[in-house]
Parts: structure tokens; sequence; C-alpha cells
């Protein structure tokens, strides 16, 4: 078989691992964060769901009329292949059941379990944008309406929170992901990567340290040498865009390969308790996050999983769809089997731009809608149904905006307003630094903005 | 080198143009500094210093005559400037050499003074006092300033022709830079905006490496001499056949005989070996003899023959006796028991073209015989599937196709490294961008098709060839066209296939509209998101493309655009007749599944009551359709719903000749699924059914839905045609159709046996000379009246009842109003100002009037550019009033526009590779680009790949950069060879200081700073411990170091920027 030189490199990234380079002491790594006062130990994953998810076949609204072969002719999902949740109302579509390890709590749906996982129905915001571009720009840098903004919610978290420009902060946050997700953009650069086994240069160790070299004594100056020495020494024409960026990230490259490196050379990762990471792209960069919460300084990593939108042949028990929830849910499974001695630490949470239209269109498919479903699951959630009862949901709720969409109950903003004060601690009071503009939103609409309660404590 | 006798300018490049000195540092340089053998400084005094306080720099010393020539680039804001001698850089009292008053405005400082033999420190220092300090050397013989120079003004000459490069080009390159020396600036300009005016035919680096992508094809027409489902004879090889077994006159009647696919395993034979497999006491056997007879009247009239054949593991066929095309088999003839030399999986067919072989056939009888061998005797699987086809050449010119996607993304870099055509490749590929579709999902679009037989209309690969050339035809007119008018360009978009399949307008159908494409040709690519549209307008706008599809045409038939846009076929490429062999009626015998109709053992399913011999006197008689709700059912079952979910049915019907029905189908309408069988044999299930059993359970749910009353589906029974028996002999249809629950609503079961007869002019979806094109069905068109932007100036209204072709004016009205819509001449004008002069200004910047005012105006201008012609929207237009190329002046010329935007992969790839003069060959850069995160023509993302260099700035794709950064000069990129010894001697470049210095004027126009100069000249010689070691050109490792240092030059920040 014709093996090209890429795939020769890629298969022997470890072969060349031993990169030698020590731009950074790991054993900075190994200290605690500026942690000023909060529970630096907890952890996060996001999981972005690229498209747009219909909330609706994922979790079914089954005490609603409206939700019928008659709004949806191929996609309608019988009541009798469906999870129930046990609360009498919602359903979850069949492609979930490895959810359901999580999901089980004698006192929920009376299957033994922990309880873990709270699905939280009807999420969305306030003048809810139906473009893909738009909409997964807000609700990664938290402030619906400025599609233009590239900074991130958790990045303004944990600047908020740590001193980022210190050099043992500059991997306390990472993308699986060939390119930066915009709820970890900032001024301050954070890691991005594809695989974190291939973060590296072909090449021999000898010929890396040359050409990597060193960075400057102080920052700018004229004294490094080769590929740090360039990053880190002076800029041309500093006062012109995209100068800080390039020169740190490229700084960032250096010490992102170190970590890495050191990481990976641990040796072929493991998962513990049997976890088992599906064959597919999401369950990779699942397992890469988990080695990483287990090897590096790492707290949150962001990763995103496309497909979700369905507008032709979505699929009903099969096909792209139902697929796609499979390895969300064999995900979630995996996670919290592999994390079990750290799950009290953790939290998962998954996002996507909209929902869609309850309404099948003429292709088997859906179009872009507003409210959708968000999974959270971790040692501290509250498992159960949020916003999909009998009590909240009337009936053709499903219809509620417009005659076609459903419509937001709660805000997005409200959930990550609960992770970041809940979970990670951030005081209230701050919350406004972290989702510009939290509070006025909030004083408009309070009722989309009370929070859900899905974390405990 | 403190010698001031000899100040040394380093030497660059002998081919650039206009050599101004190198070494020019950067306005941000150090106060002090050696250079051309002075250690001299700079210094800003005085108040009124601008706040982003920019410092002074000599940027040359010349000695001329006897005199010294000192250039010094100054900031704006200052009154006046001197130059000043000393002993020591710190002293404190020096002589006034010159000086002379400035007006404010920045510019280029030239002093010129006697040579100042006794020193060798120089400071220049500016003040904001108008008074002018006394100097040794005053008046204008001594001190002059042009205002339109220096780092702080406008752009020299050298930094005008490196960013027109960097803009309209992918990067410098030698030709190009000499290109500009001979014409200027403006003519370059007005070349690349009137492209035919660049004379490529001798442009043999481009045409021999463009050429290369693409092959003629002929068109032909195939027809079969065998299919698969014909009955063949065949030899089990327990034992050596007789030696004439592959002979024309062997008489073979003695053989087995069964249709195609003949095998074991895999479950795609419909001759089963069953013995043929090693196991147990079952010794088994590796060969399989195969013979089949066909008749041609007249050989002679054929131009080719194609054995198509879907094969496991290994074969030799032989045509009339002689041996025409083997796999995987050794010997000669091979041994009745050996094994194949390799192994292959049935799936797909190759085609082997054994057209010269087409002599040995003879008219009348002529017989294919095929050995097929196995791998092992215990393999899994063996299988063959063979087709012969005779090809017939058509009246019709050979077609110039594209080889496949990869050489198709090759292509634009091709154009982009070696075109000198450099502004329309550089928008070919823009428009192709912003008018993205995916090859992958057209490809799979094409891999699902059905040919009229209801049989896979195409191979994987077909599908992917096709795919390609679709994408090749849309991206050649975006490059063809490029700076012609937007509106072609949108039109042709809406109805290219690509784009019709990408964003489903091919599905688009009244009643239920599709909204994909509706909306993204407002937000993606006219109007700008949000940008005075409403969800309204997409709802509207997706029932005016209703109706909207693809067919394929004979190349004869094809229409150029626009009239393929504007007078499309349509009707549909396929026209037949079905003649019913068991239509819908009366003579149905069915069972309702409240229980097994024919139990096994255990009461589990069976397929007895499938059976010609069944014996079904207890069914019930009945009509078909069979069900209830939905009033489509002539019998109907009214205790079904909350009861029972499944119900069988049987009908028996009788055929004169089985042979005579070629293309046998069965045509089902359904609710929610079924299993077919012929006589026994299960002949088709549909998706709704897949892994429910074999047979499924009567109380099993189908396990997806399906509505009933939209379209028959069909089934081809060609490989089930064997199952038939002739008249008087009985045959059964038997179905069981399946509810998706017991609850549901309806269930419709209505089946029918058809002979389909394709009709005169009629061209198959997999017909490979077809060419696809926009086909508008009326009979799918919403004829509704539509009101776009109600209530604006701009409101739409199209009336009801436009019929027929009529109603693609619906669409086609709306597309061809857009160039006269605010926001599109908005948006459009935006984007060419985002990709050519800056990133820093949005829709919403410009609206609300926070993006910097001189890019605003440039907006306006480019939109008063926009609708100065008719009709509106010249592309060519526009970029002149954005390029300015008379005056070579406004925002595009600035300062602060050069080198502030950052390259995407191809422009990171094409420009590195122009620099080098790298030689490209083969097609490996399209891999190379992915890796950098940018797959052309392959983005799932309807939104095309970003221009702003915030999406392409971070650790992930950094490092694919500075890898292919280091691989190309390295020469470890596949088929790109770059000689450095060639290099070398054409540039007469042998010390690291003068390859820096040529890379310092040819790519950043000498704005490199002195620490990376000095930076990147000890790392060319050190060795790769750090320890000095000289590069010596005359040593083995001289070119291996020149690549590692100019793999560190492309990975500086600087080559990110352009």
């Amino acid at each position: 078989m014709y093996f090209s030189r890429r795939e020769f490199l890629k298969a022997n990234a470890l072969a060349w691992g031993a990169l030698g380079i020590n731009l950074f002491s790991p054993s900075l790594f190994q200290r605690r964060l500026l942690a000023a006062g909060l529970p630096a130990d907890k952890k996060l994953i996001f999981i972005f769901q690229n498209g747009g998810n219909d909330g609706i076949n994922t979790v079914i609204p089954r005490g609603d009329t409206a939700y019928s072969t008659d709004s949806r002719p191929t996609l309608f999902i019988p009541q009798a292949q469906a999870i129930d949740t046990g609360n009498g109302f919602a359903q979850l579509h069949p492609a979930l059941q490895p959810m359901m390890e999580i999901y089980n709590k004698t006192s929920l749906n009376g299957q033994e379990g922990p309880g873990n996982l709270a699905v939280l129905h009807r999420i969305g915001y306030s003048g809810q944008s139906r473009s893909h571009f738009d909409s997964q720009q807000y609700w990664q840098n938290g402030v619906p309406g400025q599609a233009t903004l590239e900074e991130g919610m958790f990045y303004r978290h944990l600047n908020r929170t740590l001193n980022l420009g210190s050099a043992e902060n500059a991997f306390v946050a990472a993308a699986i992901s060939s390119s930066q997700m915009v709820a970890l953009k900032g001024d301050k650069p954070f890691p991005n990567f594809n695989r974190a086994t291939e973060f590296s240069f072909a090449g021999t160790a000898t010929k890396n340290r040359k050409f990597l070299g060193s960075l400057p004594s102080s920052a700018g100056g004229p004294n490094g040498d080769g590929l740090m020495g360039l990053y880190g020494g002076p800029q041309d024409s500093p006062d012109k865009i995209y100068r800080p960026l390039v020169h740190e990230t490229g700084q960032l490259l250096g010490s992102t390969m170190n970590i890495l490196q050191g990481a990976v050379g641990q040796g072929t990762y493991t998962p513990a308790n049997g976890a088992v990471y599906s064959n597919d792209s999401l369950g990779r960069k699942l397992m890469e996050a988990a080695m990483l919460f287990k090897r590096t300084p790492v707290k949150i990593v962001g990763m995103t999983i496309g497909g979700w939108d369905t507008h032709t042949g979505q699929g009903q028990l099969t096909g792209g769809h139902p697929n796609l929830l499979g390895q969300l849910a064999r995900g979630f499974q995996a996670l919290s089997r592999d994390l079990r001695d750290q799950w009290d630490k953790v939290l998962v949470v998954t996002m996507t731009e909209f929902g869609r239209t309850s309404e099948e269109n003429g292709s088997q498919g859906t179009d872009h809608a507003e409210a959708s479903v968000v999974f959270v699951a971790g040692g501290g959630v509250k498992g159960g149904v949020y916003n999909c009862d009998a009590t909240t949901w009337k009936a053709n709720d499903m219809f509620s905006r417009s005659g076609r969409y459903l419509e937001k109950k709660t805000d997005f903003r409200a959930v990550f307003g609960e992770i970041f004060t809940k979970h990670f601690g951030d005081a209230p009071g701050i919350l406004d630094e972290i989702i510009p503009g939290y509070s006025a939103a909030a004083a408009k609409d309070p009722n989309g903005f009370k929070q859900l309660g899905f974390i405990n404590g | 080198m403190t010698n001031p006798n000899s100040p040394t300018i380093p030497a660059i490049a002998p081919t650039l143009p206009a050599s101004p000195p190198a070494s020019a540092p950067s306005r941000t340089c150090p106060t002090a500094r050696i250079l051309g053998g002075w250690l001299v400084a700079s210094l800003v005094l005085g108040a009124a210093i601008p706040l982003a306080a920019q410092s002074p720099s000599i940027t040359s010393i010349l000695r001329q005559n006897n005199a010294l020539v000192i250039s010094v680039d100054a900031p704006a804001g200052f009154r006046h400037a001197v130059l000043e001698s000393g002993g020591e850089i710190l002293q404190a009292n020096r002589e006034s050499l010159a000086a002379g008053g400035l007006d404010g405005r920045s510019g280029l400082i030239t002093f010129t003074v006697p040579n100042p033999q006794a020193t060798r420190f120089l400071r220049i220092r500016l003040g904001a006092d108008a008074a002018i300090p006394a100097a040794t050397y005053t008046g204008s013989q001594h001190f002059s300033v042009d205002y339109s120079g220096g780092s702080f003004g406008p752009l020299t000459q050298t930094e005008k022709t490196g960013h027109l490069l960097n803009r309209i080009a992918y990067g410098p390159s030698l030709e190009d830079l000499q290109s500009i020396q001979t014409l200027g600036l403006t003519a370059f300009l007005e070349q690349q905006l009137a492209p035919s005016a660049v004379d490529e035919s001798s442009n043999t680096n481009l045409n021999s490496r463009v050429e290369a992508l693409f092959s003629l094809h002929q068109p032909s027409e195939e027809k079969h001499l065998i299919n698969t489902g014909d009955t063949w004879r065949y030899f089990k090889g327990t034992q050596a056949p007789p030696a004439a077994w592959k002979d024309l006159g062997f008489a073979d009647s003695a053989w087995l005989a069964g249709p195609t696919g003949i095998g074991y395993g895999d479950e795609d034979d419909a001759t089963i070996l069953a013995d043929m497999r090693q196991a147990g006491a079952n010794a088994g056997y590796l060969a399989v003899f195969l013979r089949k007879s066909f008749t041609l009247d007249s050989p002679a009239d054929i131009d080719g023959l194609i054995l198509r054949f879907d094969f496991d593991d290994g074969f030799v066929a032989y045509l009339n006796g002689t041996e025409i095309a083997r796999e995987n088999v050794a010997g000669n003839p091979p041994a009745f028991n050996s094994e194949a030399t390799g192994d292959r999986e049935a799936g797909s067919p190759t085609d082997y073209d054994v057209s010269v072989s087409k002599s040995l056939l003879r008219p009348g009888e002529n017989v294919l015989a095929i050995e097929v061998h196995n791998v092992s005797l215990t393999s899994s699987d063996l299988s063959a599937i063979p087709q012969l086809l005779s090809r017939k050449l058509l009246p019709i010119p050979a077609q110039k196709r594209i080889h496949g996607i990869e050489a198709l993304q090759h292509l634009v870099h091709v154009r982009g490294i070696y075109s000198r055509r450099q502004l329309q490749a550089v928008l070919g590929e823009f428009w192709e961008n912003h008018f993205t579709t995916d090859y992958d999902k057209v490809a799979e679009y094409f891999a699902e098709l059905r040919n009229s037989d209801a049989r896979v209309a195409m191979t994987p690969d077909q599908a992917d060839a096709e795919a390609a050339q679709a994408e090749y035809t849309e991206y050649q007119f975006f490059y063809d066209n490029a700076l012609g008018n937007f509106g072609d360009l949108l039109l042709y978009s809406a109805t290219s296939p690509a784009q019709l399949i990408y964003l489903d307008n091919v599905l688009n159908v009244k009643g239920a509209a599709n909204e994909n494409y509706a909306r993204e040709i407002l937000e993606l690519f006219a109007f700008g998101v949000d940008n005075r549209y409403t969800q309204t307008d997409i709802e509207q706008l997706a029932r005016c493309f209703t109706g909207w599809t693809i067919r394929k045409v004979w190349p004869q038939d094809h229409k150029a655009f626009p009239a393929s846009a504007r007078t499309p076929p349509t009707d549909s490429s396929v026209q037949f007749q079905d003649d019913a062999v068991l239509d819908l009626g009366a003579g149905w015998k069915y069972f309702k599944g409240t229980r097994e109709p024919s139990p096994g053992a255990n009461g589990t399913a069976t397929t007895d009551w499938t059976n010609p011999d069944f014996n079904d006197s207890t069914w019930t008689t009945g009509a078909t359709g069979v069900g209830y709700g939905d009033n489509d059912d002539a019998t109907l079952l009214a205790d079904m719903r909350n009861s029972y979910v499944s119900v069988y049915l049987r009908r028996e019907f009788t055929v004169a000749d089985p042979e005579a029905l070629s293309n046998l189908l069965l045509s089902v309408d359904y609710d929610d699924g079924f299993v077919a069988y012929l006589n026994g044999t299960e002949i088709a299930r549909s998706e709704t059914m897949q892994d429910t059993g074999t047979p499924p359970p009567f109380n099993r749910d189908a396990n997806g839905s399906h509505e009933a009353g939209e379209q028959f589906e069909s089934y081809s029974l060609a490989e089930f045609r064997s199952l038939l028996k002739p008249a008087p002999q009985k045959n059964v249809l038997a179905i069981q159709a399946h509810n998706i629950s017991v609850d549901s609503s309806d269930l419709s079961i209505l089946p029918r046996l058809v002979h389909r007869r394709l009709l005169p002019g009629s061209i198959e979806n997999g017909d490979a000379t077809g060419v696809w094109t926009f086909r508008f069905n009326p009979d799918r068109h919403d004829t509704g009246e539509k009101i776009l932007f109600a209530g604006t100036p701009y409101e739409t209204r199209i009336p009801a009842g436009r019929t027929g072709l009529d109603g693609l004016k619906d669409a086609i009205d709306v597309i061809d109003s857009f160039v006269n819509h605010p926001s599109v001449s908005e948006f459009i004008c935006l984007k060419l100002i985002n990709k050519f002069v800056s990133d820093e200004i949005t829709l919403r910047t410009y609206h609300d009037g926070t993006a910097p005012a001189e890019l605003r105006a440039l907006l306006d201008e480019a939109i008063a550019a926009w609708k100065s012609t008719q009709p509106a929207g010249n592309i060519a237009t526009v970029l002149r009033a954005i390029f300015k190329p008379n005056t070579l002046d406004g925002q595009f010329w600035s300062r602060a526009t050069y080198r502030a935007k950052v390259k995407t992969p191809v422009e990171f790839i094409n420009s590195s590779a122009r620099a080098l003069r790298a030689s490209v060959a083969g097609s490996n850069l399209p891999a190379e680009n992915d890796a950098l995160g940018m797959h052309l023509f392959n983005r799932d993302d309807p939104d095309g790949w970003s221009e702003s260099g915030i999406d392409w700035i971070d650790t992930g794709t950094l490092l694919a950069r500075i890898q292919f950064a280091q691989d190309l000069p390295g020469n470890r990129v596949n088929n790109v060879r770059w000689d450095v010894a060639a290099w070398t001697s054409a540039n007469g470049l042998t010390t690291a200081e003068s390859i820096v210095d040529y890379f310092n004027q040819l790519l950043y126009q000498g704005s490199m700073s002195p620490s990376n100069r000095d930076l990147l000249i000890r790392f060319a010689t050190t060795d790769d411990n750090g320890a000095p070691l000289a590069l010596d050109p005359q040593k083995n490792d001289y070119a291996a170091r020149v690549r590692e240092l100019v793999g560190l030059i492309f990975s500086m920040p600087q080559w990110h920027y352009q």
C-alpha cells in the first residue's frame, strides 16, 4: 500500500516525540494555579453540536399532542421506541440509551444509578438568530447580537479568575479542534490542536531543538534564537493588527508542544473503569480530553461535533441524526466511567446554535429554528428533566413561537451563569464581566434568566 | 567593518528591480546600530511628540564621490532635523553637521555632507521647534525632504510593488517584479484588471501543468452484451476442466447453470457455491470456471469492449478462447487448484478496457469464459459478478474532463503559482469560495442516484469523477468571469448543479419548501446576514425556488450560460413506459398479522407462506391497495389499528416469456414498511425494514415511517428474473407489510410488477457521456403569490398562476433584481474590501460608523462604482475604484493597509512556492493546504473559508504552517522541487548574509529588523549544537543548511502577513 510521507509522519509522531525542548520548566505546571480563592480543581468539557440540533427529536415532548406524524410524517418517534425519563412527559431518543447509565436514579425513573445527567430543554435566547454563523458566535462569546466579537465566555471566566499572563496558565484551557473555538478566544491565545498525539514537528530532536531555539531574555528582546527567538522577539510594525496574536501564538506553540509531548510521552492512554470511547471523531477527542485531564494542568477543554444541520434525510430511528445522538451518548457514557475518580470535579456540557423547525420539511428534514436542548453531566449535577414536563409545557408549545418554532424558556446565559457561579464558584457579582450584559438582559427577561438549579449545592 | 572608507551596502539580488538599500530598519529599530560601517543613533526631542512615539531611523548611508549621503525616515509631527557627529555615542556635545526645517509631515530626509573622516558616530535629532539649529552645513544642497517617501509617509515604490503583489497576486515573484519594473505599477495593474491583455500562450510553466490535470473524454454509448443476473454455465474446480473449456466450440450443456453473482459469502451472490469453502469433511475447491455465450451481429460496428467485473479474489478472462484480462492469478494457464495471488473484496466493479481484443469477436455467437480463483480454501467468500459491454463512439466532440477533485484543487495552486494573470487567479479562488459548495456532498448525491432500472446509476468512482467535474465547471465559470458582472456570477451559482445539490434546492418542492438555499443566498451570497431581509422573505423566496432541480443532457444539448439558467429543460432526463406484469387490483389473498402465517417448529417466523405451493385457501380474498387510513386502500383493514402491526399478501400470476422481461421492476407504494418475495425468495425490502429479521416476525414494528401517496418506489428484479417460471407454470408474488406502531393512523401496501421500457431520447443518470445541467420542473413549483421585502422600497410581488416554464421567472426575476438592492452592493463591495484591503470593517461597523473613516469612505466609493454601470455590479469597475490604478493613492495604497492582512493557507503555500521559484509537479499541494486547514472545494459550512486573519492564526494552524515552511525548501513536499545549486548560481548568493538579504528584499521589501537578520545569520552559521560553523558553498552540507535557513525564513512571523 502506498504510504504518503505525511501519513508516515503521523504514524510515527511518537517516534519523534522526544523533542527534547525545554522552553519552560515542567515543574511550573505542577504548581497550583493562581486560583484567587476559587476551586481551581473544577474542570469542564464543552461539546459544540455544529449545525443546530433538533431538540424535539432529541428530547421528545411526548405529552404535547402536536408531536405527531402530522407534524413529523417520517421523523416521528413512536412512544414505544423512545426512552422514558420518568416524568411522564419527556422521552429521549432511543439512540441516547448509553447516556441513561448517567441519568438513571431511583427517584427519577425507578432505575438505579447516579442521577448525574440534567436534560435542559427549551434553551435559547431572545431575538434568536437563525444564521449558523451568528448564532454559533453568540453561544460562544455569550453576547447575542455581537457577531464579530471574537472573545469567548470561557476565556473571560479564565481571564477574570486567573493570571493569564503567567506562563503556568498557558495550558489551562484548550480546544481539540483544527481551529480555535470562539469560546476560548481572547487577547491571550489558548492552544488548540487536532490531535494531542501529533503535536510536534517532523525531524530529529537535535534539528528541532536548534530550529525551535530559545526565547529572548526579555519579552520582545533581540537576543533569542531560532523560531522562539523570532516569535518572542521584536514585532515588525507593532501597531498593526495581528502582531500580538501571531507572536503570542508562536510562543504558545512551543510551550504547548512541551506539555503535550510530556503528556503523550507517559505512554499509550488506557481509559479507566472499562470505559470505551467510540471509534469516531468525537470519541477520539473525548478520550484525549480525559487523558489531558489526568496528565496535564488543563481545566477546560472544548470541541465540536459537526453534522447537525439536518435539512434533508435527517433520519428517524436510524440515519444521520440518530447516529450523531448515539455518538454523543456513548461519549458521555465513556467519560463518566473513565473520569469516575474525578467525576465530582467534572462537568460536561453541550451547546448548539439553535433547534430546528417543529414541522418536518418536504425533504425528510428540518430547517433552522430557535430553542434546543442542552445536556449537562457531572458529579455535582442534579439530574433530571428541566423545562419539558406537564407543568410547564402546554399543548402545542412545540409551535409556541411564530407558529413554527419551539420558543425558548431559559436563556443559555442563565445556564452558563449557573455553571460559572455554582460549578466554578465565580462570584455572582462578576457575571457581568464574564457574560457582558448579563444583568441587563436578566432584568429585561426575568423568567428566561431564572436559574434552573441543575447543579447541587 | 568599522572602516568608514568602505561602507558596505549588502548586495541584493541583481534581478530585483528598483534596488533600494538593503537593511532598511523598521521604524522600531533600537536607537543605536551599526549601518554601513557607521554607528548611528536617533533621538526625538522637544514637545508635541505624537503619542505613538515613532522614532526616526536612518535607512541608508551612501558614499558618493567625496560626500556622505544619509537618508532618514522621519515620522510626522516635527519641525526640524539635525545630523550630529561625535567621537562617542553618548557624548553630550556633538558637532551639528547639517540641519534643516520640516513642515510637520512625515518624509524621507536626505543629508549630504562632506565625508567626516574623523568620526565614526552619527546621530539624528528631530525637534518640534520651528527654529532651525545652527549647523556647519545648511541649504538645499545639504538638506532635502521628500514628503512622499519614508516609512511613515506614503509607501515607497518598492513597498507599493510588494504590497500590490501581496494583495492582487499570490505574493511577489521575480517574474512579476520584473513586469512591474518594465511596465510601471499603473500599466501592470491595468493589465491585471483586463486579464486577456496578458498573453499566456507562451507560459509553458502554466500551460503544461494545467493540461496535465485534464483528459479528453470521448462520448460513447455502452450496451450490455452480458449483464448482472444473466445465467451462466459453471464448473466447480474440484478437478481441472477439459482443456478446451474456454473455447467457443466447447459444449457446456452438461455444466451447471445459474445467474450471477456466482460465489459464496458476503450475501452478494444469486448462485451460491455452498461447497466451495473448505470446512470439516468438505475438501472445498479453489476455482470455479464460468462460460457465457452471447450473440453480436456485427462486431465491426463497435468501437470498444469493456469487461466490468466485480470479483473476489482473482480471475482470468478469455474471449473465444484467448485471454483478455487477468487479476491476482498466476500461471499460464493457471492450475485449477492454484490460489489467487492477492485478495480483493467485491462491492464495486472494476472496468477493464479490453477494446484491443475486439478483433477476437465474430459475427453471431461468441463466448466469454472466466476462471475465478479464491485466495485460500478457507476464505470466507468468493464472488464473480461479470458484465460485458460494447462501446460505440458517438458523433459528439470529445469533452475536456478534470482528472478528479485533487486535480481540481491543484489547478487553483497551479494558476496561483504560475499564471501571469494573477488577479484573475486570486479572484477565481475568491468567487469559488464565496459561492462555496462541498464536493463530498455532491459526490454522495451522485452515488445514490438510480437509473430507470432502479439500480444504482454509477460506481463510486464515477460519482467522484462527475462531482469533480461539476465543481470544476463551476470554478471555471467563476474564473472566466472573475472581473465580469456580479449578477451573472450569482445567477450562475444559483443554477449550478453543484450548488443546487449542496444547499438542497434539488429537493425543494411545493407544499413543503426547503429553506436552505433561500436562506444562504440572502445571508451569505448576496445580502449579508440580517441585512434588510426577514424570516418571511426567506420563506417566500424558498417557495420561489420550488421545482428547481438538475438533470443530465447529452453534451450537444447542453446550453451555455445564460441560456442554461433562463431557458432550461423542464422535462425529466429519462422517459419510460411501464407495462404492467402484475397490476393493482383484484385477485390477491391476504392474511392479517395477528400471528405467524406459517409458524416454524417453535412458532418462529418462516417464509413457507411465500412459496408457490403454500396453501392459502383459508386466506381472505381482496384487491390492492390493502390497508387503512388515508383513504388510499381498496381493501380496508378496519380492525388493524391498535390490534396488529402486519398484513401478509399473496398473488399468483403467469408470464409467457420471462426472458423477454429484461427490465423487470417491483414498483411499490407503502406505509410504513414491506418485505417482498418471488416464488419463495426475498427480492426486496424497504429501508424501514432493515435489520428487522429474515423474515421479520409478524409482531415486529417497522423501524421507520414512510408515507404512501407520493411516489411508487422501484426495485430492480434483474438478478431475480431467473426465479420466474414460464406459463403455464404459476408464479407467486408475496409481500408482508408492517406498521411503525400498532397505534399508527395508517398502513398501506400497493405493489405492482412492471416491465419498464425506456423511450427514445432518454439519458440515464449513470450515462458517463451526459452533462449535468439545471432543470426547472413546473410540476413541483409552487404557483401561489409570493411577496418579498414587503413594505420596503424593494418590495417585489410575484403574481400567482405562473405555470410551465413561466414559473421559473419567480426566482430568476428576484435574482436579477438583486444587483440593484443596496444590501447587495454593500455586502459584495465589503467582501472585496475585506479581501483586498482590510479586515477592519464589517457590515455592522460600516452601518454604525465605528469602522475607520477611510475604510467607510472607500466602501462608499466602491458602492458608487458598483452603481455606475449598467447592469450594476461590474467587478472590474468596483476594483478600479478600490485600486485606483491611475493615481495609485487612497486607502489601498496607504501605509495602514500595507502588510496588515494575514495570508490564508492557499496564499501562504502559493506565495512560498513563488518566492522560491520551486518547481511544482504532481498534485500534492492540496494535501498540504488541507493540513493548513483549507481543504478547497470541501468545506462543510456554506460560509466559505474565512478571509479574516483571526481565523487562521492559532496553535493548530501555526504548527501546520511552520511544518510546511520547513518542508517546502527542504524538498519534503512530494513532487515539489527547489534546486539550491541552480538557485545559488543564478542569484550569486553564497553567504548567509546575502541569502537573508535576498529574501528580506524579495519578501519583506527590506523591512526585516536588524536583530532578526542577525538571528537568521546566526542560525545559518552555527551547527546543530549552536557552535559556529561557516556556511561554505564548497562543502557538502551547504544545500541542506541553506534549506534549513530558508525554512526558518518562511517560518517568521512576517511571512504570515500580506
